[in-house]
């Protein structure tokens, strides 16, 4: 059964997403910005003790947008999937899978020194969570989302004009309780990433 | 000086708890049990003369009992020269058990290391003191009317007649039937008042004062006990004064142990049930009433036991009432006066919480459980109490007065009218053991087809208990269940762990057990088959409860002509 509370969450996405879509895509907005597109790929922690010790930490990619209308501060738009893990859960050690993916949204504050590009970044995140328990005993199936905060930081370091290396680290808390139990899903990431800046000034300036 | 070899040696024997308290008061005085090896040599010839000396009465009933060897190492006593050995570390050595093949002395922590080093010392534990625990006084005492079929019986049962009544025990009276011929064993806190009018008839055989060690079961001068318990309860089972007081075992032979002193609430007490229990089996009891507990509410500092410990095996009282179960002895024993308690604390205390033993609940003239009467389940999950009978406003002998009666309280005094219920079905089927009197008086309690935790099997029926046909094979023994938690993290399932015993009375004659469950919530609201387990199988797993499902699981021994036993029950 779904959750009201799920049902209204996931109306509230589909207006952001919307919002983001309609900004993204006019035109005026993106010849005076600047934009960039990548995709970060690393390592993210399990905080809860118990999580961590049937499923362990894992690998995570994320592609994202940002976009700076001003100079020092932008948006970023994320996706992070890829962690899905097995372990063998409870008394009989059945087989069990975790699904933990989700979408950001952040601001962002950024400080060009050269050819190196560090920033800071708060905001919000959407993650969904789902375990599968191979067992035909379950009576009860995680699948659940919940918002939360996301704080971070990290560098950008310029190959060329339009790319980039970058090394992030961020914190992401994900305190659930979809049941009787309080589990956090939530960690650091450590991610490193390559990115491309779409600005339209910059590429009309390129020859 | 102790040296590092030996105290290696000791430690294993020595329990840690014990041993924690030696070491940070070695000084101090311990009381233990010390257990031992062996019964020394000689072990066969020493059989054959305890057979020659076993009383006539024991015999009887090992034999009913199915026993094929008479004697066995539990009626060895223990070896003299090992207690001589360790007497003189001791400041003083209180009793020995012979079923427990120990002794329990009060010593120095140093003393004790010292005995420890004994090589026929197999293990020493600390006495651990339960309290004995007295009826809840009643709120109010309900002057119960004598109905008019009062008159159509045989005795004037005068204000008793509800108490026996309800257990329909007048018919079997009218019958002829007295519990004559059957040995009871009163293990009580003394017997004040045994020339009194309603008591003055009884066949006592023996006394016995475990407590102050002579022969006077009555209040003396100077000594410790209270023996108005007894009395009430001696009142209630075998009181005969027509127009007064009848007890349901007014024609049975009585032994009368005081193993309780009133006064203080230490170790001895224990020690005492069990000796009591060891000469209850020397003179051939048939039956132990014991309106007597153990678990909290010690005196002198003593540590109690938690309801955890109330397993059926790990008091050492309860240990003794086993063994006195496995010679033949039916032993009937107060649940408890805890029911209005807070959980857990109103759980049944030991050794009532044996499956040998029969614990008995209480209810009032009405037929409805009394609050103070404490409830199941055991701590491995057995439904408790096993029967009831009235525990309220009970008319009985008074302990003052020669030609007194008064009405008390507790499940101290349904303890005893089952206990005489008890006697009168023994008299009419003198083949049956301990274990066919209860499977019968269960079988046929009010409750019988929905036992639970407040009630058990319900209001006991003697005249329906004494015609019961037993069936030739039987449930299977200890019927226990557990519910563990399935940790799936973000959620707990539940797995319900069923086990039994063999019962050794089906010899070889069963195939297969059959366990059905049925839900308390009304998901599945009758018994539904969910298993059939081979006979070498003695657990059964259940999978994917919820914390709050109740299920009350049953189980029969299903025979070789696919002929099912009387089921078995358990319920969480």
């Amino acid at each position: 059964m779904i959750k009201e509370s799920n049902i209204r969450e996931s109306e509230s996405m589909k207006k952001l997403k919307l919002l983001f879509i309609i900004l993204i895509f006019s035109p005026q907005f993106l010849l005076a910005m600047d934009v960039s597109l990548g995709f970060k790929w690393g390592y993210r922690e399990i905080k809860d003790p118990d999580l961590k010790e049937i499923y362990g930490d894992g690998y995570v990619y994320k592609p994202y947008l940002k976009f700076f209308p001003y100079a020092m501060w932008g948006l970023e738009l994320s996706y992070e999937g890829g962690f899905k893990k097995e372990g063998m859960v409870g008394l009989f050690q059945e087989e069990s899978t975790l699904n933990i993916n989700g979408t950001q949204f952040c601001g962002l504050f950024r400080y060009k020194v050269r050819f190196l590009e560090p920033y800071i970044k708060f905001g919000a995140g959407y993650f969904s969570y789902q375990q599968d328990i191979k067992s035909q005993f379950v009576r009860k199936k995680v699948d659940h989302h919940k918002w939360t905060f996301v704080m971070g930081g990290g560098l950008h370091l310029k190959i060329s004009k339009i790319l980039f290396f970058l090394a992030e680290l961020e914190y992401i808390p994900l305190k659930v309780r979809p049941f009787e139990k309080e589990v956090d899903l939530g960690g650091f990431r450590g991610v490193l990433g390559l990115g491309f800046n779409l600005s339209l000034n910059t590429l009309k300036n390129f020859h | 000086m102790i040296g590092t070899v030996a105290f290696s040696q000791e430690k294993g024997k020595i329990s840690s708890q014990l041993l924690d308290l030696i070491n940070k008061n070695r000084g101090d005085f311990f009381t233990v049990w010390v257990y031992f090896e062996d019964k020394g040599p000689h072990k066969a010839q020493r059989l054959q003369e305890i057979r020659t000396s076993l009383s006539k009465r024991s015999v009887k009933r090992r034999l009913r009992h199915g026993y094929k060897v008479l004697v066995d190492k539990y009626d060895l006593p223990v070896y003299k020269p090992y207690v001589e050995s360790i007497k003189k570390y001791a400041a003083e050595t209180r009793l020995t058990s012979r079923w427990l093949n120990a002794v329990s002395l009060e010593a120095k922590g140093d003393a004790i290391q010292e005995i420890a080093n004994f090589p026929f010392v197999r293990k020493i534990e600390k006495v651990k003191v339960y309290g004995f625990r007295e009826p809840s006084p009643p709120p109010l005492v309900e002057m119960i009317t004598i109905p008019p079929e009062a008159a159509a019986h045989f005795y004037d049962y005068g204000s008793s007649f509800t108490q026996v009544e309800q257990m329909n025990v007048p018919l079997l009276h009218d019958m002829g039937y007295k519990a004559q011929g059957v040995l009871i064993c009163m293990l009580d806190s003394g017997f004040n008042n045994l020339n009194h009018q309603a008591l003055d008839h009884l066949d006592i055989l023996e006394t016995w004062d475990f407590v102050n060690q002579d022969a006077h079961v009555f209040d003396e001068e100077g000594q410790m006990g209270s023996g108005d318990h007894g009395t009430n309860t001696l009142g209630a089972i075998g009181g005969f004064m027509p127009g007064e007081l009848i007890g349901p075992a007014f024609g049975a032979s009585y032994i009368l142990g005081k193993t309780e002193n009133m006064e203080w609430e230490r170790h001895m007490e224990e020690d005492h049930w069990i000796a009591g229990a060891e000469w209850a089996d020397s003179l051939g009891a048939d039956i132990i009433s014991s309106s007597l507990g153990y678990r909290d509410q010690f005196t002198h500092g003593e540590p109690n036991y938690n309801s955890d410990d109330m397993d059926g095996e790990t008091s050492v009282v309860v240990k003794g009432a086993n063994i006195a179960a496995s010679r033949g002895i039916l032993i009937v024993n107060s649940a408890g006066n805890e029911g209005s308690a807070q959980p857990p604390d109103n759980t049944i205390i030991s050794p009532a919480d044996s499956p040998w033993v029969l614990a008995v609940g209480a209810v009032n003239f009405r037929g409805d459980r009394v609050n103070f009467s404490s409830t199941g389940p055991t701590a491995d999950g057995r439904i408790k109490p096993d029967v009831m009978a009235q525990g309220s406003s009970v008319y009985t002998a008074r302990p003052d007065k020669s030609d007194g009666y008064e009405y008390v309280s507790g499940t101290s005094f349904s303890c005893p009218l089952t206990a005489g219920v008890a006697a009168l079905i023994l008299e009419m089927n003198p083949s049956w053991t301990n274990l066919d009197i209860m499977e019968a008086l269960k079988c046929t309690s009010s409750r019988a087809h929905d036992p639970d935790n407040d009630q058990g099997w319900g209001i006991i029926n003697a005249f329906k208990a004494a015609h019961f046909p037993l069936k030739s094979i039987h449930a299977p023994d200890c019927f226990a269940l557990q519910r563990l938690e399935n940790n799936y993290i973000f959620f707990n399932q539940y797995v319900d762990q069923l086990s039994w015993d063999l019962n050794p009375r089906n010899d070889s004659k069963v195939s297969f057990y059959r366990i059905y469950a049925k839900s308390l919530q009304g998901l599945e609201p009758f018994f539904v088959l969910i298993g059939e387990l081979s006979n070498d199988t003695f657990s059964f797993t259940r999978r994917g409860m919820l914390e709050d499902e109740t299920f009350l699981y049953k189980i029969v021994s299903v025979g070789k002509g696919g002929e099912e036993s009387d089921p078995a029950y358990a319920r969480w």
